[in-house]
C-alpha cells in the first residue's frame, strides 16, 4: 500500500543543481504524489486523496519504521567503506593535490632550466673573436642566467611549501578521518553528560 | 527476479541509504546545522560578555547551570555535523564517481547507479512506470518533449508488462540498454513518443545526452579534481623559451581566446585530424600541416580543438607548452609598402619564432600569402623554416584555392603533410551542438528539446548561407535564444525554431498557418486570377508548391523547377510573375535571367564569378541575396552548353559552387525556364486539331531530337509545361484583365473608363497576332486607347469626374467613338 510513497520527494542526481533541474519543475508540472498513487498501485486500487489524508499518520510510522529497518544493515557497510575504500580515496585525493601543485608551479620544468638564461635573451658571441665583444656578450649572458636563476629559485621555494602545507594537511586529515566515528561517539556522550549533570 | 537481484550489486548501500536521505537533502540539513551552531555561540558569548561587565553574584548558580546545557547542545550539534559529513562523503564516494562520472564500471556491479535508483524505488514491477516517474526518466522525456501530464495520461490505467532484461547476465546495465528494452517491450511507449516525434534511435540520443550531462555536472562540482584544477593554468612554463615581442604584434596567441578554454566533457569529432596534426608535428624534420577545410569556422574549429588539447596535456611530450599563434597575414601584408622592408621583417619574425622555441605558427589563407599577387616571392623565404625541425607551421586553406594554387606547386607541396576535414554530418552536427548547449541553457535558464536542436541543424543546413553547417547552428541557437527568452517561457520546442527562422528568412517553415493554408488550397484560383487558361500549367505549378510545402518533396533539389514550352505571349512569364505574388508576397520576389546574355564562352564566368578577375558571379549573387523565391530563366535554350551543365547539377542537387568553391545553396528556390522550342510544332498541332498537352511525349521528342535540350536536362525539371496558343475566348479575357488594369492606372486621377465588351474584343482582335500571341495587346492599348485618353484630357475635354466611354464609330475610318460623359 505504502510502496507508491517510494516516489515522492525529489532524490538522487537531477534534483542537484544542474541546468536540467528545472525541467522537473513548473513547466513540466509536478507529478503529483496521489497521481503516481494510481499508476503504481494500478488504478483498481488507487485511493482517493481522502483516504490517504485519513491513513496518513500510520502510514508515516510505518515508512518511518520500515525505512529505519531497511537501513541498519548498512551501517556495518558504512563501516567498511569508512576504514577502506575512504582511505584509498583520501590517499588518492592527496597525490591529485600533490601532482597538481607540482604543476601549478612547474616543478619539473623550472629544476630542468634552472640556469637557462631568463625567456632566452642575451647576446650572441661574436663569428670572430673580439676580446671587448666576446666579454660583453659574456657579462650579459651570465646575468640573465642569474636573473632566471633567482626568479625560478622563488618559485621552486614556494612551490615546495605548498607541497609540504599540503602534506601535513593530509597527515592531518588522515588521522581526523581515522578517529572520527570515535570522535562522534564521545561527543554525544559528553553531549548528553554536560545536559544531564 | 530484477528486485531481488538489485541486493547483490556493491553500490546497493549506497542506494538504500540515498533513498533514506538524499545527499541534497543532507547538504540543507547540514547548513541549518551549521546555522545553529553559530546562533548558539553567538548566544553564549553574548551572555558570557554581559554578565562578566554586569556582575550578578545572584546569576551565578543560574550561569553556571546554563553553561553546562549549552555546551552539551552545542557538543551534540557538533557530532551531527560529524555524522552528516561522513554520510556526505559516503554518498558522493569514489566509486560513486567512477560509476555515475567517470563510465568506469567495475566487473562486479551488476548495473548502473543511474539504472539502480529506478529499480530500487519502483513499487512491484511495473519499470516502464518506475522510468517515466524518476527523476531522471521525467528529464529524458522532458527532453523528449513529453511533458507530465501527458505521462500521467499515459500511465493511467494501463497495465504493466513484465521486462525480460535479468541482472544476472553478467553485463552490466546501463540506462541505454534499459531503455532500449522498455522502448522494445512496450509498444505504447514506442507509440507515445512517435507522437511526440522522437524514434528509437532519437530516444536513445537523448539518453546519452542526459547521462553526459549528468555526468559533467557532477564532474564540474568535484573542484578538487585535477581536471578542474588543471584549468587553472600554472606559472613559469613559459620561462625558459624567449619572448617574441615582433612576432606577437602580427600574431593573436590561440591559448588566450575563450574557446581555448575545455570543459570536462566535449564531444569531439574531429579527432582523427587532431591526433594527424599532433603526429605531424613531432616528429623531427618538416613538422608542417597543411589544414584543409571548406571554410574558415571548419579550420578555426579543428585548429581550436588541438590547441584545447594542448592545454589540457594531452598531447606528445614534444608538443607540450607550445604556444599556438595565428600569424594575421592581412595585418603584416599591409604594414609594408617597400617590398625589401617586407622581407626583412618577415625574415625577424621568423627568426624570432624560431629562437624563441616554443611556437607553432599558424598561417590561414596560405594560399593568398605565397600567391604571386604579393610582390615578394614569400614561399621562398618561409621554405628554409619549412624544411628545418625548429619551428611547427600549420598552413590553412580552402578546398578550391589549394586545388587551384597549392596542389600544383611541387615545391609547396613537399613540405606539408596534407590534412583534409570532412564535413560533419547532420547527426554528428546534432550532437556537438547538444554538448555545447548546457552552457547556453545554464545562462540563460531554459532548455531545448531534442527535437528542436534537431530542428535547428535542419533549418541551419536548408536555410541558412554558406558556412559549417555546426558554425551555423550554433550561430542560428545564439540569435534565437534572446528572441525565445521574450515569450517568458522556459523550454524551446521545435515549433519556436521553426517559427524564428520563418522570421529571419522570411521562409514559411514549421507547421503551416492559417493563412498559408488558404492560399495554398487556393493557389490554382488565385493563378488564375492573372493567368488565362494554360490549366495544365496552373495545375503543375500548384501542385508542386503544395508538395514542397507538405514537406513530401526530396529535400535535396529545388523547392520546385519546370520548363515552359510554348510560343510567345501566351503567358509563360505572367505565370511566373503570379506565383511570386501569390505565394511568395510580392512579384519582387520574382528573380529574372534572360539567358540570350550568356551564349559566349564568359556566360559561365558571368553566372558563378571568374577566379582570374575575381569577378561575382551574377546567378551565386542573386541566389545569396535570396534564398527564397522564384527564378525565371528566360529563353533557356539560347545560352551555351556550359551554362546548360551547370543547370543539370543545380535542378539535380539544388547547389552549386561558385569562384571561390563556396556553396551556393538553391534548394529554396523555384526554377522557371521558359522557352520557344517546338513553337511550331506546338502551333502545327493546335492547327491539326490536337491538344499539344495530350500528345507532349510527341513534342519533346521533336525537341531533343532538333538537338535543342539533352534528354537528360529535360528529365532533371520536375515538369515540362506546355503553353498553349491562345484562343480567341482566352484573348479576349486577356484583353478585359489588360483594361481592367488600365481602368484602375486612371482612377486617381478622377477618369472612370468603362470597361465593355466593345473595347476588349477590338482589343484582342487587333492587338494580338499569331506569332507574338498576347504579347503586342499591351502595345496596342498604351498606342490606340491611353493616346486617345491622353489627347483628350490635355484638349481639356476630358477631365476628373468624367466618365469615358469607347463604342462602335459611325465612321469607318476612325478605330472607335469616344463617348464622354459627366
Amino acid at each position: 500500500m505504502n510502496s507508491f510513497l517510494h516516489f515522492s520527494g525529489e532524490r538522487g542526481i537531477a534534483s542537484r543543481e544542474c541546468p536540467q533541474t528545472f525541467l522537473l519543475g513548473a513547466e513540466q508540472g509536478e507529478v503529483k504524489m496521489s497521481r503516481i498513487s494510481e499508476f503504481a498501485a494500478g488504478s483498481e486500487r488507487a485511493h482517493s486523496r481522502e483516504a490517504i489524508a485519513r491513513d496518513f499518520p500510520t502510514h508515516f510510522l510505518r515508512l518511518l519504521y520500515n525505512r529505519t529497518m531497511r537501513l541498519l544493515p548498512m551501517l556495518a557497510y558504512y563501516f567498511w567503506w569508512h576504514y577502506t575504500l575512504a582511505i584509498e580515496d583520501l590517499v588518492a585525493n592527496y597525490f591529485n593535490l600533490a601532482g597538481w601543485l607540482a604543476n601549478f608551479f612547474s616543478l619539473n620544468n623550472l629544476t630542468k632550466n634552472i640556469f637557462a638564461p631568463w625567456r632566452r635573451l642575451g647576446e650572441q658571441y661574436p663569428d670572430h673573436f673580439s676580446f671587448g665583444d666576446f666579454f660583453s656578450a659574456l657579462i650579459v649572458n651570465t646575468l640573465m642566467r642569474i636573473v632566471g636563476l633567482i626568479i625560478r629559485l622563488i618559485v621552486i621555494v614556494i612551490g615546495l611549501v605548498a607541497m609540504i602545507a599540503s602534506l601535513f594537511l593530509f597527515v592531518g586529515a588522515l588521522a581526523a578521518w581515522l578517529i572520527l566515528p570515535i570522535v562522534v561517539v564521545a561527543l554525544f556522550i559528553l553531549g548528553f553528560c554536560l545536559i544531564v549533570a | 527476479m530484477i528486485k531481488s537481484d538489485i541486493k547483490k550489486s556493491k553500490i546497493y548501500p549506497v542506494l538504500v541509504l540515498e533513498y533514506f536521505v538524499s545527499e541534497k537533502n543532507l547538504a540543507r540539513l547540514s547548513k541549518l546545522i551549521v546555522y545553529f551552531f553559530l546562533l548558539f555561540v553567538f548566544v553564549i558569548l553574548g551572555g558570557w560578555a554581559v554578565n562578566a561587565k554586569m556582575n550578578f553574584p545572584s546569576l551565578a548558580l543560574l550561569d553556571h547551570w546554563l553553561w553546562l546545557k549549552l555546551l552539551g547542545i552545542l557538543t551534540i550539534t557538533l557530532g551531527l555535523m560529524a555524522i552528516i559529513f561522513m554520510l556526505r562523503s559516503y554518498l558522493r564516494a569514489s566509486y560513486y564517481f567512477e560509476n555515475v562520472v567517470k563510465n568506469q564500471y567495475h566487473s562486479k556491479d551488476l548495473y548502473t547507479f543511474t539504472v539502480g535508483r529506478i529499480l530500487y524505488r519502483t513499487p512491484g514491477d511495473d519499470w516502464l512506470a518506475g522510468f517515466l516517474l524518476s527523476d531522471t526518466g521525467r528529464i529524458i522525456m522532458a527532453r523528449c518533449g513529453i511533458s507530465a501530464e501527458q505521462i500521467t495520461k499515459f500511465l493511467t490505467g494501463r497495465t504493466a508488462l513484465p521486462l525480460s532484461i535479468t541482472l544476472d547476465s553478467g553485463k552490466l546495465l546501463k540506462l541505454r540498454e534499459f531503455v532500449e528494452a522498455l522502448y522494445k517491450e512496450n509498444a505504447d511507449f514506442g507509440r507515445l513518443l512517435y507522437g511526440a516525434g522522437m524514434g528509437e534511435e532519437d530516444l536513445l540520443s537523448v539518453c546519452d545526452w542526459v547521462v553526459k550531462m549528468i555526468e559533467s555536472d557532477e564532474m564540474s562540482s568535484r573542484f578538487w579534481r585535477r581536471e578542474n584544477l588543471e584549468r587553472l593554468g600554472s606559472i613559469g612554463k613559459s620561462w625558459s623559451y624567449g619572448a617574441t615581442p615582433r612576432l606577437d604584434s602580427y600574431s593573436d596567441d590561440l591559448l588566450d581566446r575563450p574557446e581555448a578554454q575545455f570543459s570536462a566533457y566535449e564531444v569531439n569529432f574531429r579527432d582523427p585530424q587532431v591526433r594527424q596534426i599532433e603526429n605531424v608535428l613531432a616528429r623531427g624534420a618538416q613538422s608542417n600541416i597543411l589544414l584543409i577545410g571548406e571554410n574558415a569556422p571548419v579550420r578555426m574549429d579543428v585548429l581550436m580543438t588541438f590547441v584545447r588539447e594542448i592545454k589540457r596535456g594531452r598531447v606528445l611530450n614534444k608538443l607540450e607548452h607550445k604556444r599556438v599563434l595565428l600569424f594575421n597575414t592581412s595585418l603584416f601584408v599591409s604594414s609594408f609598402k617597400e617590398r625589401d622592408e617586407f622581407g626583412h621583417e618577415l625574415y625577424r619574425v621568423m627568426n624570432e619564432a624560431v629562437s624563441a622555441g616554443d611556437v607553432i605558427l599558424v598561417f590561414d589563407d596560405f594560399a593568398g600569402f605565397v600567391s604571386d599577387r604579393l610582390p615578394f616571392e614569400v614561399f621562398s623565404l618561409l621554405d628554409k623554416y619549412l624544411a628545418s625541425s625548429r619551428l611547427q607551421i600549420i598552413a590553412m586553406s580552402d578546398i578550391d584555392k589549394f586545388h587551384r594554387t597549392l596542389e600544383s606547386r611541387s615545391d609547396v607541396m613537399a613540405r606539408f603533410e596534407r590534412v583534409i576535414i570532412p564535413e560533419l554530418t547532420a547527426e554528428e552536427a546534432v550532437m556537438t551542438l547538444l554538448s555545447a548547449v548546457d552552457q547556453i541553457e545554464a545562462h540563460n535558464k531554459i532548455a531545448f528539446t531534442f527535437q528542436a536542436l534537431k530542428q535547428v541543424v535542419n533549418s541551419a543546413d536548408a536555410y541558412l548561407g554558406e558556412g559549417s553547417l555546426t558554425d551555423k547552428s550554433r550561430g542560428l541557437i545564439i540569435e534565437l535564444v534572446p528572441w525565445f527568452l521574450k515569450t517568458g517561457r522556459t523550454l524551446v520546442l521545435p515549433a519556436d525554431v521553426s517559427s524564428y527562422v520563418a522570421e529571419k528568412t522570411n521562409i514559411p517553415t514549421g507547421t503551416i498557418g492559417e493563412e498559408e493554408k488558404t492560399t495554398l488550397l487556393n493557389l490554382e484560383e488565385v493563378l488564375h486570377g492573372r493567368v488565362v487558361g494554360q490549366d495544365e500549367a496552373v495545375k503543375a505549378i500548384a501542385s508542386a508548391m503544395k508538395r514542397a510545402r507538405a514537406g513530401v518533396q526530396n529535400a535535396k533539389r529545388p523547392l520546385g523547377s519546370f520548363l515552359f514550352l510554348g510560343p510567345t505571349g501566351v503567358g509563360k512569364t505572367e505565370t511566373a510573375k503570379a506565383l511570386a505574388a501569390a505565394y511568395f508576397g510580392s512579384e519582387d520576389k520574382l528573380m529574372r535571367l534572360d539567358m540570350t546574355e550568356y551564349q559566349d564562352a564568359e556566360a559561365l564566368d558571368k553566372l558563378i564569378g571568374s577566379f582570374k578577375d575575381g569577378k561575382p558571379g551574377i546567378l551565386a549573387n542573386m541566389i545569396r541575396k535570396n534564398v527564397y523565391g522564384v527564378l525565371l530563366l528566360d529563353e533557356f535554350e539560347k545560352t551555351n552548353q556550359d551554362v546548360l551543365n551547370l543547370f543539370l547539377q543545380i535542378l539535380d542537387e539544388g547547389f552549386f559552387s561558385d569562384m571561390d568553391g563556396k556553396r551556393v545553396n538553391a534548394r529554396n528556390i523555384i526554377f522557371i525556364a521558359t522557352s520557344n522550342a517546338g513553337s511550331s510544332q506546338i502551333w502545327n498541332m493546335v492547327k491539326a486539331g490536337k491538344n499539344p498537352a495530350e500528345s507532349k511525349d510527341e513534342l519533346i521528342n521533336q525537341i531533343v531530337q532538333a538537338g535543342t535540350f539533352k534528354p537528360e536536362l529535360l528529365n532533371r525539371f520536375d515538369d515540362c509545361v506546355i503553353f498553349q496558343p491562345l484562343a480567341p475566348a482566352d484573348l479576349k479575357q486577356i484583353a478585359m484583365l489588360m483594361i481592367k488594369r488600365l481602368a484602375k492606372r486612371l482612377e486617381p486621377k478622377g477618369v472612370n473608363l468603362t470597361v465593355n465588351d466593345f473595347l476588349a474584343e477590338k482589343v484582342s482582335k487587333e492587338g494580338s497576332n499569331e506569332v507574338f500571341g498576347a504579347r503586342p495587346m499591351n502595345r496596342y492599348i498604351q498606342d490606340k486607347v491611353e493616346q486617345t485618353i491622353a489627347d483628350k484630357m490635355i484638349a481639356g475635354d476630358l477631365k476628373p469626374g468624367m466618365q469615358v466611354e469607347f463604342g462602335v464609330s459611325a465612321d469607318p475610318a476612325e478605330l472607335f467613338a469616344v463617348k464622354i460623359t459627366e
